[in-house]
């Protein structure tokens, strides 16, 4: 069961010593055992029932109070996004679809603690969600060879506040879907209640008892693990190193028709960087990496995009002498020597034609 | 005497024709390899390394709210032993049930606790804590590989790297830069220049930027700065989380500090220190600490002896919880934290 109160978030000033009281709104306190259902079907789907029947401190039932319940039910959309937190790390990678809207069913129930320590109650009455999960979307499903996968279902309530749990805990594997094994993690978890090749579950009375993971070996036929076709395009379209800055900035550009994030690695001796750059398309952008390669030293650049690589670089070091001042003075110097010293033996030749001057009159014609 | 003059000046062009030849530009085989080898090094050096030893004792009043009697899990977060912090558990006015880490690896000591309707308790714990103050220098550091990147910047339920106006904000302030440290150091300048400081609930980086007469605005408090800052540094491939903790706002031997339920919410003492600062994975250092509200600066790698951590956000999508002391039928009405300074 999980605590749905706003936690306090303890946060501050870390520069001033003002006081600090933070304002709570009014709010409905109450606490919501949890019972979840999945069903791993053909096909790879996993169909999750999320049942949910929230309660007081002292255990009394808030199943008929409509603002309570009004509020589980509006709370659909983050109550989703944890389901599929069970399954993924990223559940904006997940595809998903909702089988049926967060509703109330009198006619369900929910098995759960509701403080008296060890005992566990049934209640009557149950917000329902109910979503589809392509596990081959997900981060839970690990191919082992052939159609057998492990499947890691997390409880996200209690790695998010160590405070909340699964109160019920029940898989079921129909079709062609055949459970090979089973862990828990921690391995003090309490084992299930139920254990046979078509259906395994939990009761957790405490946090204690309740596994963090609990890791399937399944077989699943029909599972088609495929990745999304890569439609990103990219370029280098310069390298340029330079020696003022020791750097490296590499223009890219997105030669494709989608938007996307590409991956830019530049690969030197000793090291391996990568600048992730947001790309429109036709747009062109230029990164900067240091370089630590000597010259000569040969530089890779590569881009990457949906996983792929989309163009490769090469090129290596080469340093032009720096012009240098110095030198240029010492050739105006000797410039200025070259003239001087024409310019003398000029003045010696003008003397000597005037000491021996042409014969007047003289024409060898 | 006019020989002379013919000597001189064959003498003087000579000498202009071998000084202008022997020294025009020109390009030749470059031979600055030693000089240029050490300024292309990756390096990191701490110039300053200081420990401080605290003896932190933390309280907490746990009462029963219902008529009944409760017994219950209640667990208690302790600082946490990482880079640069070093933490002892000395004693616990109970005995632990077992002791367990969040995903991000926040250390939580659990107790079962029984208390009668209405009934209250102190839970007490003392710890030695040992912050390291340093003082980093970095030249030349390289950004991360490929794998790095693509595990470890994407986005989180308050680091929204896919909101194009995030993604624009960073790249017009990142992409130029040529290592992650000046990349940080201008994302965090970016930051102080907007930043309206407003104490608030958290509410992630998606809700802390804010337009205002035309201008951008990072609005809200240490979070929210964390939130911000590590959203654009991932976008730009950088790794990077927030640290939660601590942050004593006194310079004395004895600084005691509490945060207590009221009818209304919550009420702290002057010097509540709650706080949350960025860090940023740098491979050839570990997690460097990042702070940017103290002394209106951005410092990268210039942690002081004042922030105790209590935990990290990292790998949880959801962030994570650290609420210092809690349970799930008990009631936390009082946190008292009390950190004596030792001899360093």
């Amino acid at each position: 069961m999980r605590s749905s109160r706003i936690a306090l978030s303890i946060i501050v000033l870390a520069a001033s010593t003002a006081l600090l009281t933070i304002p709570v709104k009014p709010q409905l306190n109450y606490l919501v055992g949890l019972n979840m259902e999945v069903e791993f079907m053909d096909n790879g789907v996993a169909r999750v029932t999320l049942k949910q029947h929230p309660f007081d401190a002292s255990g009394r039932s808030l199943i008929s109070n409509s603002e309570v319940v009004e509020r589980v039910i509006s709370e659909q959309d983050s109550t989703l996004s944890l389901i599929l937190l069970f399954f993924t790390t990223d559940p904006s990678k997940t595809l998903y679809m909702v089988h049926s809207q967060s509703e109330l069913d009198p006619d369900e129930q929910v098995f759960c603690n509701t403080g008296t320590p060890g005992v566990m109650e049934t209640l009557n009455g149950a917000v329902t969600l109910t979503v589809d999960i392509f596990l081959n979307t997900t981060s839970s499903l690990i191919p082992l060879g052939g159609d057998v996968y492990q499947v890691v279902v997390t409880d996200y309530f209690t790695l998010t506040d160590p405070r909340s749990w699964i109160d019920v805990m029940d898989f079921r594997f129909t079709g062609s879907v055949k459970l090979l094994n089973f862990t828990v993690d921690p391995t003090w978890a309490k084992p299930p209640i139920v254990a046979d090749t078509t259906r395994l579950q939990w009761l957790n009375a405490n946090e204690a008892d309740a596994p963090d993971n609990y890791v399937l070996t399944l077989r699943i036929p029909g599972v088609v693990v495929s990745s999304i076709p890569v439609r990103l395009r990219a370029e280098v379209s310069e390298a340029r190193f330079s020696n003022a800055t020791s750097s490296l900035q590499v223009s890219v550009r997105n030669t494709g028709d989608d938007e996307g994030v590409f991956i830019v690695v530049l690969i030197e001796e000793g090291f391996e960087q990568a600048r992730k750059i947001s790309l429109k398309p036709g747009r062109e952008a230029s990164i900067r990496f240091p370089v630590h390669a000597q010259d000569g030293g040969e530089l890779v650049v590569k881009v990457f995009g949906g996983g792929e690589q989309l163009d490769e670089h090469r090129l290596t070091i080469t340093v032009e002498k720096p012009v240098s001042s110095k030198p240029l003075i010492i050739s105006a110097i000797g410039l200025i020597l070259m003239v001087i010293g024409g310019f003398i033996i000029l003045l010696y030749l003008d003397e000597k034609l005037k000491e021996h001057p042409p014969s007047e009159g003289f024409n060898p014609f | 005497m006019q020989h002379a003059k013919l000597i001189i000046g064959i003498v003087l062009t000579v000498i202009g024709v071998s000084l202008v030849l022997g020294f025009l530009p020109g390009k030749t085989k470059y031979s600055q390899v030693d000089q240029e080898a050490a300024s292309r090094k990756a390096r990191v050096e701490y110039v300053e390394k200081r420990n401080y030893t605290y003896f932190l004792s933390q309280s907490f009043l746990l009462r029963n709210p219902s008529n009944n009697t409760v017994v219950d899990l209640v667990y208690m977060w302790l600082p946490v032993n990482s880079s640069n912090q070093f933490v002892r558990l000395l004693e616990t006015s109970m005995e632990p049930l077992y002791g367990k880490s969040s995903e991000d690896g926040a250390a939580i000591i659990v107790y079962n606790v029984s208390l009668r309707g209405g009934e209250t308790i102190w839970l007490n714990a003392t710890l030695q804590v040992t912050v390291e103050k340093y003082r980093l220098l970095t030249e030349n550091i390289p950004w991360l590989n490929y794998s790095q990147v693509e595990k470890n910047t994407g986005g989180k339920r308050y680091w929204a790297v896919d909101n194009q106006t995030y993604v624009s904000i960073a790249q017009n302030i990142g992409l130029d830069t040529r290592d992650p440290i000046e990349a940080c150091s201008s994302i965090g300048k970016w930051i102080l220049a907007r930043l309206d400081y407003q104490p608030t609930w958290r509410r992630g980086a998606e809700h802390a930027l804010i337009s205002r007469g035309g201008r951008l605005i990072v609005s809200g408090d240490c979070e929210e700065v964390a939130d911000v800052f590590v959203t654009l540094a991932r976008i730009l491939g950088i790794r990077s989380r927030v640290a939660h903790g601590l942050y004593l706002l006194e310079d004395k031997d004895v600084v005691t500090m509490w945060i207590r339920r009221t009818e209304t919410g919550y009420d702290t003492s002057d010097n509540w220190g709650g706080h949350a600062w960025p860090q940023i994975y740098v491979p050839q250092a570990g997690w460097v600490d990042v702070e940017l509200l103290e002394g209106g600066t951005v410092k990268i790698g210039d942690f002081s002896q004042y922030h105790v951590k209590y935990g990290f956000e990292e790998k949880s999508f959801l962030g994570s919880t650290m609420l210092y002391c809690q349970a799930m039928y008990l009631e936390t009405d009082f946190f008292h934290f009390t950190f004596r300074r030792a001899e360093s």
